[in-house]
């Protein structure tokens, strides 16, 4: 028996990372990887991506055999756990098995949020994407179908739309809001991102509700609040929620951890999307790709660390559509105006997101260049003349005034 | 040592001297491929200017003493050697033979 052993519930991004960061610091003792996936550990982001839109399949896992040799991690795949025995320091599994902790990472990441209970939600060719499985299945799918809705312009939705019309289908987007996007990014990137697919031809229904989906065994008609839309098949793309808990403890939009990753349980952390964790004093929850990574590397660290080192990173995504690509840096649920650098709306530059004087949050689109140093300058939440920052002829790394 | 290096049909030209101060990187192509050459402390480094974790361009990204960083993931490498510092990048940079001579800088093909 192993005396310090490691379990790590969910070997998506961030637990992935986790049992990577532990060997790298020189843990020999056992690393337990549990996940009910049977596919993992592999890459989300290019699911609604390059997987949909290439002729073959794509390798999307992130460790080779070799790779698996090395880092010796015992995974147990096929596997959900069930609860956490605190007392006993264990780790049930829904099968009966039970592994004992030294120390325990929850990564069990999100779900894409169903659409259940409305009428005609389990009829065929209806699709969710989050697993490598629903992808497979529904690359699949597609290859039949002339006809596509789908539900919600989240990333996802907004990304599988884009690749499915690469591919030559008709896509009309269902969209609840009049304007998606405009509450994390504003009027004019929202503007500019609704104007970007219909340039490519996505027929959108803005502002309407989902409200049944017809056909016999699979979908044939989409029932909104306003209009009926004929279909092959249906994509549901409506965000995604926190796996449900599987330990006790504070759980609120997931788990919540303070800067070093550990839960309010002794001996548990947490990190990725499961989480909520504190950002420049808000609690925040994210769930994308870049925090996932950083923070299962920052929990197993601390796990085995004898001092441990806060976590700080600034909330990051991309995205991409189209040839478009959306880079967003910085959390601003509200903000006071935007500064434009170059042309956002005509397809390259940035748009900042400015309070009480503060950068919060940036979103570039095809403008990668200076990324870093924007990073630089919303980590710190920075001050920065707007006349400068909206300058493009001075580098960002130059616009602050502050040392 | 570089004068007497001799720049033949191997090599191409990646720009003048003068464009390439201390600490910072030009990008040049070699064939179809983008090359980043950097200048640091009088010496010239090249590297591949796409990073090998999902080819991102590395010319949007920054250059920060040796550490070479990619502006999609943040992936980390050392543009002396290619080598990979950070990931999520697993494969180091390809590196390139890179030579100055009368005021200019050539880069040797792969
Ligand atoms: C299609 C798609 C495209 C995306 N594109 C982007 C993008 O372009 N940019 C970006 O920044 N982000 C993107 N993301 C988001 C990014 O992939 C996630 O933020 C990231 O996967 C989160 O990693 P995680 O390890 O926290 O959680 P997850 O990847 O969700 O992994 C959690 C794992 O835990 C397992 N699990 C959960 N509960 C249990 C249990 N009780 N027992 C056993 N196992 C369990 C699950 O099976 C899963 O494998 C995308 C996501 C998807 C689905
Ligand atoms: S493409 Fe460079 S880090 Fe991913």
């Amino acid at each position: 028996m192993s005396p310090r052993p490691i379990v790590i519930v969910g070997a998506g991004l961030a637990g992935a990372n986790a049992a990577e960061a532990l060997r790298r610091q020189g843990f020999e003792d056992a690393i337990i990887l549990i996940d009910r996936d049977l596919d993992v550990p592999y890459d989300r982001p290019p699911l609604s991506k390059e997987f949909l839109t290439a002729d073959h399949e794509p390798v999307v896992r992130l460790w080779d055999d070799d790779q698996l040799t090395r880092l010796s991690v015992k995974l147990e795949l096929g596997t959900t756990v069930s609860s956490v025995d605190v007392a006993r320091k264990r780790v049930v599994t829904t099968d009966g098995r039970q592994w004992h902790y030294w120390k325990l990472l929850l990564a069990t990441g999100s779900e894409a949020r169903r659409l259940d209970t409305i009428k005609g939600a389990h009829l065929g060719n209806v699709y969710y994407l989050r697993t490598l499985q629903d992808a497979r299945q529904l690359k699949r799918a597609i290859q039949d179908v002339e006809r596509v809705v789908v539900i919600g312009a989240g990333f996802i939705g907004a990304e599988v739309a884009a690749s499915l019309r690469q591919i030559g289908k008709s896509v009309v987007v269902v969209e609840i809001l009049p304007r998606p996007f405009e509450r994390l990014w504003g009027t004019e990137a929202a503007e500019y991102l609704i104007w970007l697919h219909q340039q490519h031809g996505i027929e959108w229904r803005l502002g309407q509700k989902v409200l049944e989906f017809w056909g016999e065994s699979r979908v044939t008609h989409v029932k909104t609040s306003d209009t009926v839309i004929e279909c092959d098949a249906v994509i549901i793309g409506t965000g995604a929620v926190p796996a449900a808990p599987v330990a006790p403890g504070h759980f609120e939009k997931g788990y919540v951890v303070n800067e070093f990753g550990q839960t309010n349980i002794p001996d548990v952390y947490a990190a990725g999307d499961c989480t909520t964790w504190p950002y420049h004093g808000h609690a925040i929850h994210v769930e994308h790709w870049d925090h996932a990574k950083n923070h299962g590397r920052m929990a197993a660290e601390n796990m085995i660390g004898s001092t441990p080192r806060p976590y700080r990173n600034v909330p990051y995504f991309w995205s991409d559509q189209y040839d478009t690509r959306l880079q967003y840096l910085g959390y601003a649920p509200e903000w006071d105006f935007e500064v434009i650098r170059g042309e956002p709306q005509g397809g390259a530059g940035a748009i900042f997101y400015v309070k009480e004087g503060r950068v919060m949050a940036g979103l570039f689109i095809n403008q990668s260049k200076g990324i870093l140093a924007a990073r630089r300058i919303i980590d710190r939440q920075a001050v920065v003349p707007p006349e400068r920052l909206g300058d493009p002829s001075i580098p960002l790394n130059e616009v602050t005034c502050e040392k | 040592m570089a004068e007497h290096f001799k720049v033949d049909d191997h090599f191409v030209m990646a720009g003048y001297s003068r464009e390439l101060g201390d600490g910072e990187f030009m990008t040049a192509m070699v064939g179809n491929d983008p090359v980043l050459v950097a200048r640091l402390d009088d010496k010239l480094y090249a590297v591949s200017g796409i990073c090998t974790h999902a080819f991102s361009e590395l010319a949007d990204g920054e250059l920060e003493g040796t550490r070479l960083y990619c502006a999609l993931h943040f992936a980390c490498f050392d543009i002396r050697t290619g080598q990979v510092l950070e990931g999520p990048a697993e494969k180091p940079l390809k590196t390139y033979e890179v030579i100055e001579s009368d005021g200019q800088i050539w880069i040797q093909k792969a």
